[in-house]
């Protein structure tokens, strides 16, 4: 692997480089080397790793239950990061403060603030049609509306008054595509959203939440309901997603935080415990904790 | 082998780790039975550790086995995926340890008959500090202790001293008596045996360190 030419060449009784700065390099080096294709997408690649969203002090309580506590966290724009945590600790809680999803919930409270390109979701004159417009949600199970796979995909982008019948059809195309399912359904696309497969669905809510052009995609369990085969491609599809969009993925699997993101953030009992590169966090965490969790002697 | 039900991860590991602790004691003995085989001339000892040569690999095997079954099996990660990668790396320099061991049994067996030459004095003295560097790097791998394995640091020097003044001085014997030659040429081969396995006892050391510590540290 390149990693094994970058190792500096060990000098007698100085301390080696852990692989985790050596990965930290590579990053840095791919940032600046984009290839051809990267580059052309101009001003978009220039906002890389500029913190997109970024939350303050963020507490917050279902009643009595204070379920996450100080949460400080950036997140990176156009990378992967995965939150990762053990059942109950908060991770769903947290990925719903970040497009204001837990508003509706009449026992939900919560201080602190939640930063989106320096704006904060939560202050008063806030649009919050607006923010989950910018800020998409796939959840655990499909859920893709009783309609057809056309009506599922155009139904935002409807409701935000786009009427023209070319633009519709090109969001149609362009958010299937994106979300690599307009090869497998091209030819039906008025028929029962019910009736693709459960991967499928999947694929189709993605594509509906790509539709009204989000910058963030929040994904709670995207794939937990899902077969390998069909977690696969929802995987590929992530890294796919976050060459254009900050994706923000909630998972118990912790191979699948492993295998797609960038940054991995552990909770636990609504506090982070840990906010590292995936490779560090899961080679040498710094956190006695984050290793019981992940290595299994949890508790 | 029978397994009815699948023994869980963290009991797989520490019964692994044992086997790696058997190892690094046979490949102690191995290391120390074949320089008192040469210092004493014994070819029927010489024959019994080689004997014991071929359990290390079977074991080196076995071990190598399980590790690629564990990796496969459960995906571990952190300091379980450390230890794991580490025991992989490991027991190939056991395993040299070993090779080299059965390669001054090997020169045992072809001088056992020869006269004593004074160079022999001097093997003992590399095998008394390659036999610390040994026992102390497979004491800090099975007790997991990196502050040990950095005590390393240095002792080496001593040893490739050693192997330096052993050409010099057997070049002259060899010239001073010609009947000499056979046996102060294979010694000369042993000596770079030894400072080869002291080389490897480093290698342990410092992968030692980073399975411990996820640091990466060369050991000289």
């Amino acid at each position: 692997m390149l990693v094994v030419k970058e190792l500096p060449i060990p000098s007698q009784k100085t301390e080696l480089k852990g692989f985790s700065a050596i990965f930290n390099e590579k990053r840095d080096f791919e940032k600046i080397n984009l290839t051809s294709e990267e580059s052309m997408r101009g001003d978009e690649e220039s906002k890389i790793d500029a913190p997109q969203i970024e939350v303050k002090d963020l507490n917050s309580w279902f009643g009595d239950n204070h379920v996450l506590q100080n949460v400080n966290l950036e997140f990176k724009a156009r990378t992967v990061t995965a939150i990762i945590g053990p059942s109950g600790c908060g991770k769903s809680t947290f990925l719903r403060c970040l497009n204001r999803m837990n508003d509706i919930i009449p026992e939900f409270r919560m201080t602190g603030k939640v930063l989106v390109d320096g704006k904060n979701i939560y202050d008063d004159n806030t649009d919050v049609v607006k923010i989950r417009k910018r800020i998409g949600m796939v959840f655990q199970k499909p859920n893709p509306f009783p309609k057809t796979i056309r009506e599922n995909i155009l139904f935002g982008p409807l409701i935000h008054g786009l009427r023209d019948r070319n633009k519709l059809d090109e969001v149609l195309e362009k958010s299937l595509k994106d979300a690599a399912l307009w090869k497998e359904v091209h030819d039906r696309l008025d028929d029962y959203a019910f009736d693709l497969s459960g991967g499928q669905q999947q694929r189709l809510c993605i594509a509906r939440a790509l539709a009204v052009e989000p910058e963030v995609i929040l994904m709670d369990e995207p794939c937990s309901a899902l077969d390998p085969a069909a977690t696969a491609k929802i995987e590929d599809l992530i890294y796919e997603l976050s060459k254009k969009y900050t994706v923000i993925i909630v998972t118990h699997n912790m191979q699948q935080a492993a295998r797609v993101s960038r940054w991995t953030a552990f909770l636990l009992n609504g506090v982070i415990i840990e906010y590292n590169a995936t490779e560090v966090l899961f080679e040498t965490p710094e956190k006695r904790e984050t290793e019981d969790y992940i290595t299994g002697r949890f508790g | 082998m029978e397994v009815t039900t699948r023994i869980p991860f963290h009991k797989e590991l520490e019964s692994l780790k044992k086997t790696v602790e058997d190892m690094s004691k046979l490949v102690l003995d191995v290391v120390r039975g074949s320089v008192r085989s040469l210092i004493n001339q014994d070819e029927n000892f010489a024959l019994q550790i080689i004997k014991k040569g071929e359990e290390i690999d079977l074991l080196e095997f076995n071990i190598e086995h399980k590790c690629m079954e564990l990796l496969a099996l459960y995906q571990p990660v952190a300091s379980d995926l450390r230890t794991l990668v580490t025991i992989i790396k490991i027991i190939a320099d056991l395993d040299r340890l070993a090779d080299y061991s059965e390669d001054i049994c090997q020169v045992t067996i072809h001088t056992h008959h020869l006269k004593k030459v004074r160079e022999l004095d001097k093997i003992l003295l590399m095998h008394g500090k390659v036999d610390n560097i040994v026992r102390i790097a497979l004491k800090a791998l099975i007790e997991g202790d990196p502050e040990l394995a950095k005590t390393l640091s240095g002792l080496d020097d001593e040893v490739d001293e050693l192997f330096v003044k052993i050409i010099g001085e057997g070049i002259e014997t060899m010239k001073e008596d010609p009947s000499s030659v056979q046996f102060t040429a294979n010694l000369i081969l042993v000596s770079k045996y030894l400072e080869r396995m002291a080389d490897h006892a480093c290698n342990i050391a410092g992968r030692t360190i980073y399975m411990v510590t996820g640091k990466r540290k060369k050991i000289h």
